[in-house]
């Protein structure tokens, strides 16, 4: 009979052992093959045998490309400005609707309901609003004599309005958990600060924001990550274009991989994705466990 | 220096009316505690002195100014939360400087009465901690202290020891006690803690279903309840209660119970006229029972012990008189004196006699 330590010291593998499988299958082994790939030159619809060795060479050649470049400043821009949009938007909102009042779980429940639709659907919502004959936008506009705005055909405007569809869709993201960081926050203290003579504003700036900013950080973080794996929404509104004024990183992969199907440079350029979210998330951490260890000083 | 003034206040929430018509008149400068049990509207009726729960109707005087529509911190009070309430992202100075900052004192002057309060509360070592590296009664210093650097004209606390262990509580008790004197400010006091509100309190105010039943001084809430509620409430152990009814025995009028007598006080014969053949509540603190027969002629109840429980000096004996429970409070060396039927005098004057309709004292 094995011993009850014996028993014990096992028993945890044996119950991980599924969901290490299913990870090994899922994600180990195509991160393994997507750097295996990426020192290879190697074209779909031929045989996996008939890649060849490269090297670096992927990557030499990558860092060299303009397009490259150009793509890793608009998913820069694009993640940046969506995150700051998003959290501004998402955190006034709660704000605004964390009190009891008539009617605010309805609005809550209506700001929530972007993040809800598949993101196709979402970028094909905006492409029938951006449409400059048939759109609303469009039809609103001219309706109050005022000229159009080439929404998607103009480079300058097309970023935009691919900022504006993602925020639409993911501020209810910060909003959410604001919200619910503004309504674990204790009572007492809010009244405690309006004793102490803060207005609400006061209140809001000194009290409420510095206490739920570990959460928003957390919640832009993430939105951060997302920001820079976005695909659908652009790809349905621009793909990529006019020229490559949208064409964020993940498209510029997608191109890279089915249009141009070179993949050796699609995974070393998806390696290269990977290692910026990695660095952003670590410097995220970083910072973070850096302003804790001096809050634990003082 | 403001006198507190409240007529008529009200509050409900929908159809259920918490406060009924509450009037106070608090003197400048008074320790006033609002004691009562749970859900009596002691808190709610702080937090309406405080401006943080509107008043449905009535007024709040606080000094010369009506403060029933002003904003809390237009209302000149500190207070200080059960819970403590302090900014957990603030260290203890900024928790306790945050009221000066707002109104932009001088930084010397801000250090200045920092340094004072931390003194005052022995917490001068703690202001760089952040609330969470504090322990309870650490949390409750800095909670007295954010509330005491402001020079504000009132002084509210919410049950502010309530959640602190007894240990702690006694010791804390007595700071405050101490501290009351040091600063001489209006304080509003709530507690549903009799012992605090008998131990720090100027004025007692004791409330019940909404409505003040007694206020006064501690000691004459004690010595002349004004009902059977105070009565029951203020006193531990709390007094016994027994019903008699008003008759006469051998041509002398006396309160009959079912299996004992007792005298009717000579000090409140006049008030007992009307009461001739009905039914009285007598009641007795257990203080007030003594061992044995007593001197000539003094009333006596004869009690069967069930029980006595030794607390230190003194031991809490439970009782049977017939078919009512009676507790007596004695001296610990008389703990073992005896046990079954004993003899327990009393002085006729202690007796309290209360209505049973409408749960007024007589006298």
């Amino acid at each position: 009979m094995p011993s009850r330590h014996g028993l014990n010291r096992a028993s945890p593998y044996f119950f991980l052992a599924p969901a290490a499988a299913v990870a090994l299958v899922g994600l180990v082994y195509p991160m393994l093959r997507s750097v295996w790939l990426s020192f290879h030159e190697w074209s779909i619809g031929t045989p996996p045998e008939s890649a060849r060795f490269v090297g670096l060479e992927n990557y030499r050649w990558l860092l060299a490309d303009d397009s490259f470049w150009i793509s890793v400043g608009v998913s820069m821009a694009f993640a940046v400005a969506v995150v700051i949009l998003e959290v501004v938007l998402g955190v006034a909102l709660a704000l605004v609707l964390d009190r009891d009042l008539r009617g605010t779980s309805l609005f809550r429940t209506i700001f929530i309901l972007p993040m809800m639709i598949a993101p196709i659907v979402v970028g094909l919502i905006w492409r029938f609003l951006y449409n400059e004959q048939f759109g609303p936008l469009s039809q609103a506009l001219k309706a109050l004599g005022l000229p159009g705005i080439p929404w998607l055909s103009s480079p300058d405007m097309a970023l935009i309005s691919v900022i504006i569809a993602d925020v639409w869709q993911w501020t209810p993201f910060i909003f959410i958990l604001a919200l619910a960081a503004l309504q674990g926050l204790p009572a007492s203290a809010i009244e405690a600060a309006r004793i102490d003579g803060a207005t609400r504003w006061q209140t809001t700036l000194y009290i409420k924001l510095p206490l739920i900013a570990p959460v928003i950080a957390v919640a832009a973080l993430l939105r951060l990550i997302d920001a820079f794996k976005v695909l659908e929404v652009i790809y349905i509104l621009t793909e990529g274009g006019p020229g490559l004024s949208t064409e964020i990183l993940s498209l510029h992969i997608y191109k890279t991989a089915f249009v141009s199907q070179q993949l050796g440079r699609a995974s070393a350029l998806s390696n290269l994705l990977l290692l910026i979210v990695l660095m952003l998330t670590l410097l995220l951490v970083l910072a973070r466990s850096l302003r804790e260890r001096r809050a634990g000083k003082e | 220096m403001p006198h507190i003034r409240i007529r008529d206040l009200q509050k409900h929430f929908g159809d259920v009316a918490v406060i009924a018509g509450l009037d106070l008149d608090l003197a400048d400068k008074e320790f006033t505690v609002l004691v009562g049990p749970s859900g009596c509207g002691k808190s709610t009726t702080l937090r309406m002195i405080a401006g943080l729960e509107e008043a449905s109707q009535g007024e709040i005087w606080i000094g010369e100014r009506e403060v029933s529509r002003l904003e809390p911190k237009d209302r000149d009070i500190a207070m200080v939360f059960q819970d403590y309430a302090l900014y957990p992202h603030m260290d203890v100075a900024r928790n306790m400087s945050f009221a000066l900052r707002l109104a932009r004192y001088p930084k010397a002057e801000i250090d200045a009465r920092i340094r004072r309060v931390a003194d005052m509360l022995s917490i001068g070592h703690l202001l760089d901690r952040k609330p969470a590296a504090l322990s309870g009664g650490q949390r409750q210093r800095v909670a007295m202290g954010r509330a005491l650097v402001r020079d504000a004209g009132v002084f509210l606390f919410d049950e502010p020891l309530s959640n602190l262990d007894a240990k702690l509580r006694n010791q804390m008790r007595a700071e405050l006690a101490l501290m009351r004197k040091r600063v001489e400010k209006n304080m509003i006091y709530v507690t549903h803690d009799q012992i605090e509100a008998m131990t720090l309190a100027d004025r007692i105010v004791v409330m019940h279903a909404g409505k003040v039943q007694q206020q006064g001084r501690p000691e004459d809430l004690y010595r002349a309840p004004a009902n059977l509620f105070v009565a029951g409430f203020i006193g531990a152990p709390p007094m016994n209660f027994l019903p008699v009814r008003l008759d006469s025995q051998h041509g002398q009028p006396m309160l009959l119970g079912r299996d004992y007598t007792l005298p009717v006080p000579h000090s409140r014969m006049a008030a007992l006229a009307s009461y001739a053949g009905r039914d009285i509540i007598a009641g007795i603190r257990p203080s007030a029972l003594r061992q044995g027969l007593g001197p000539e002629g003094a009333p006596a109840l004869t009690l069967h012990i069930e029980l006595a429980e030794y607390v230190g000096a003194q031991s809490v004996l439970v009782t049977r008189c017939g078919g009512e429970r009676v507790i007596v409070e004695v001296n610990s060396e008389q703990r073992l004196a005896g046990e079954g039927e004993q003899p327990f005098w009393f002085d006729p004057d202690s007796l309290h006699l209360f209505d049973p309709e409408t749960e007024a004292a007589i006298r």
